[in-house]
């Protein structure tokens, strides 16, 4: 991978008292890239983009956003959407957003323009004159994005970018966040809705108890929980083949059968094996990789397992 | 500094435009303008003397027998009997009886209707005067009406006090320092809430990844300063008006406001605005919600309003240790200052040495709210401790957040 970074997060610790919010944190965020930031509650996600954006300060290790420390002037570069999401409520739409854009830099007369661009493609043009009170919480949450994105930042960190939104609101913003990947930005996002997260991201970085479990791009997070086994789909007494060890049916036939291989040996080897006989016959061969959502229950569980286990 | 401005600029506009501001700056001068003709409507009358009518009188002295300069109201009656049935008829509005030994005693009896009538005393007193000085000399005798007229000129100040000056220096600046107090509490509870409102709709953690928290406090006390001097500048336009309407009214006569008085109050209403705004902010970053944040700051305007409790002081005794002591504590020090300033004259290394306590102190408040501004901004809806609001102070490392999530 040779994009630009975005930001480098270098060995960062956080104690709070004794509860040790985030724990010797490496990652990196690329320019172009929807990096997803996974965790359980309380895994120290919200801790660490705090720290990127300087709201808190790391006990240790080092950061650097859009290539050095964080500045007044960096701050201008980057569009947050926290998860407790705020507008000011006795104001107009659009008299709020321009406010927002010229403290990020814009002058009046740009940052009208765009908001009005923005309420345009969000389908909210007609409501910039009215009170923010007014509006449904899906639009609130539409004009709250494009708050963030209205200065046109090279990179956007957003805590649960999807809660609260229906399905139609979702693809809008859904798109919203590509298009900006498309033109070079970078995404942060932490969520916890992992089909989102396979639908979209590039790389992610899971972290539990505020270390981190998983870190890269998402095929290879999944490769690395891929069991030994492969699902098949089709005719034939798959327990005959050599390198099988045993099958698991799955309840309705529908999803296809669980082969588990022996050790060593490797997917091909079985499908090779398939193809050269006429009893069998196949439809669907895959490797048996987990979604997202089963690894993050298995680490997190494991988690759970280890804490308990310890406890006694 | 551009992006404070910005803050300011949004700050003034919202707050102006706001139902509150529009209540306290024009319903404020219009309700203390009704009052104030409520007022005088009713005073005017109680001290009407023509209402009386006709005054009887029974003179037993014979003082009153050569009926020297008889105001045309007074009427004499032969017997006490007479006059009374001439009051129970209605035909006079009181009367007065001059006993036998009035010469060596001086007491007169007046029977009336209703209350008082100081205008009646006066009048008797007058025509009393008159008669007993028919051998003097009239220019002795107008001497002995009134002997003396008082003015009191305080060197220091070049300020004259007399008769006609005194409602001026007593009720202005008073009522000057009131609007002043009342002025700089409105426009730091209008930060206090505004703190809170950012606070409680989250959109802080937008603005601080925007700007500095300085920045903000800055901006929010500029623009709300701003919108401070807007409302009082309303409220002395409508004073100043409805004296320039009320010219000839007895009691507005001589109404003036000196200029020095002006431009003093004018630099502790900034210094002291500056104080309480940073006050309130600090208060509103800490505290746990609107509620809350205005209950602790009613508490403290009773802190800046604490002269007034002691206003005998300031007027017996203008240079005594209370007036003095008050002047030198900054939450107190432009109530006291223009207070004193108002009674007699305040030396001009005190009111230097007050200002510069106030500053001082106003800058180390903002220091301080700036600070536990920026470390309790994201503690949603909790509360700090006394003990963590210190250690806010103390530390360097801001760790805010922090004790929020690990208890929550």
């Amino acid at each position: 991978m040779s994009q630009s970074v975005a930001i480098h997060v270098e060995n960062i610790s956080k104690s709070y008292g004794t509860f040790r919010a985030v724990s010797e944190l490496t990652f990196k965020v690329f320019k172009g890239e929807v990096f997803a930031m996974l965790g359980p509650n309380g895994a120290g996600k919200s801790t660490t983009i705090r720290m990127i954006l300087d709201i808190l300060k790391p006990d240790s290790g080092k950061i650097e956003v859009l290539g050095g420390a964080l500045t007044q002037a960096t701050k201008e570069r980057i569009g947050y959407l926290p998860e407790e999401r705020g507008l000011y409520r006795g104001v107009s739409v659009i008299e709020m957003m321009v406010y927002l854009g010229t403290l990020k830099g814009l002058s009046p007369a740009d940052a009208r323009r765009r908001s009005m661009d923005y309420l345009t493609r969000l389908d909210l043009a007609e409501y910039a004159k009215k009170k923010v009170s007014e509006l449904s919480k899906g639009m609130q949450q539409k004009v709250q994005f494009a708050v963030t994105v209205l200065h046109d930042p090279e990179l956007i960190i957003i805590d649960e970018p999807f809660s609260g939104l229906d399905p139609v609101n979702t693809l809008v913003i859904k798109d919203l966040l590509l298009d900006f990947r498309r033109r070079g930005g970078a995404v942060v996002m932490s969520t916890h809705l992992m089909h989102q997260v396979e639908e979209m991201a590039d790389r992610l970085l899971m972290i539990s108890r505020g270390q981190q479990k998983l870190y890269g791009t998402v095929a290879a997070v999944r490769a690395q929980y891929a069991l030994p086994a492969v699902i098949v789909e089709g005719q034939g007494e798959w327990k005959q083949l050599e390198g099988v060890e045993r099958v698991e049916h799955s309840e309705n036939g529908r999803m296809g059968d669980v082969l588990f291989l022996k050790p060593g040996v490797q997917p091909d080897h079985v499908l090779g094996e398939i193809a050269r006989r006429d009893d069998m016959h196949i439809r669907r061969f895959e490797l048996a990789v987990p979604s997202l959502n089963d690894i993050f229950i298995q680490v997190v569980a494991g988690e759970r397992y280890e804490q308990s286990v310890v406890g006694r | 500094m551009n992006k404070a401005w910005l803050v300011a600029r949004r700050e003034f506009l919202t707050n102006v435009r706001k139902r509150s501001f529009l209540l306290s700056a024009v319903g404020m001068p219009l309700f203390f303008i009704a009052l104030f003709y409520v007022i005088f409507a009713l005073t005017a009358r109680q001290y009407d003397l023509a209402s009386l009518g006709i005054i009887g009188y029974v003179d037993r002295s014979g003082i009153l027998a050569g009926q020297v300069d008889k105001p045309a109201a007074f009427a004499p009656f032969s017997s006490e009997n007479e006059a009374r049935a001439a009051l129970d008829a209605g035909e006079i509005g009181a009367f007065f009886i001059v006993p036998e030994d009035y010469e060596t005693t001086g007491a007169i009896t007046i029977y009336g209707r209703t209350d008082r009538n100081p205008d009646l005393e006066r009048e008797i007193t007058a025509y009393l005067v008159v008669n007993l000085g028919v051998d003097v000399d009239p220019e002795r005798l107008a001497r002995m009406q009134k002997p003396v007229e008082t003015s009191v000129l305080f060197l220091d100040s070049g300020r004259l006090l007399n008769d006609e000056s005194f409602a001026g220096l007593f009720i202005v600046p008073l009522v000057f320092v009131l609007l002043f107090s009342i002025g700089a509490q409105v426009t730091s509870g209008y930060l206090m809430s505004s703190v809170v409102e950012e606070k409680s709709n989250r959109i802080m953690e937008i603005l601080i990844t925007t700007i500095t928290p300085f920045q903000l406090l800055i901006g929010k006390i500029i623009g709300l300063g701003a919108v401070g001097l807007l409302q009082l500048a309303i409220w002395i336009g409508a004073g100043l008006t409805v004296v320039e309407i009320n010219r000839n009214a007895p009691l507005i006569q001589g109404l003036a406001l000196p200029p020095d008085l002006v431009v003093i109050a004018l630099v502790y209403f900034i210094l002291s605005y500056f104080l309480q705004a940073s006050l309130m902010a600090g208060i509103g970053a800490a505290a746990g919600g609107e509620q809350e944040s205005q209950q602790i700051a009613g508490i403290l305007s009773l802190v800046f309003l604490l002269p007034y409790f002691f206003m005998i002081s300031f007027i017996t005794n203008p240079g005594g240790f209370i007036p003095v002591l008050f002047t030198f504590i900054p939450f107190t020090a432009p109530v006291a200052v223009i207070a004193r300033m108002a009674f007699s004259t305040v030396p001009l290394e005190q009111i230097v040495i007050s200002m510069a306590i106030l500053f001082v102190t106003a800058l180390l408040i903002a220091w301080a709210s700036a600070r536990i501004f920026r470390w309790s901004l994201l503690m949603y809806g909790k509360r700090p401790s006394l003990r963590q609001l210190i250690g806010a102070l103390r530390s360097n490392a801001m760790q805010t957040t922090a004790i929020g999530e690990a208890q929550g």
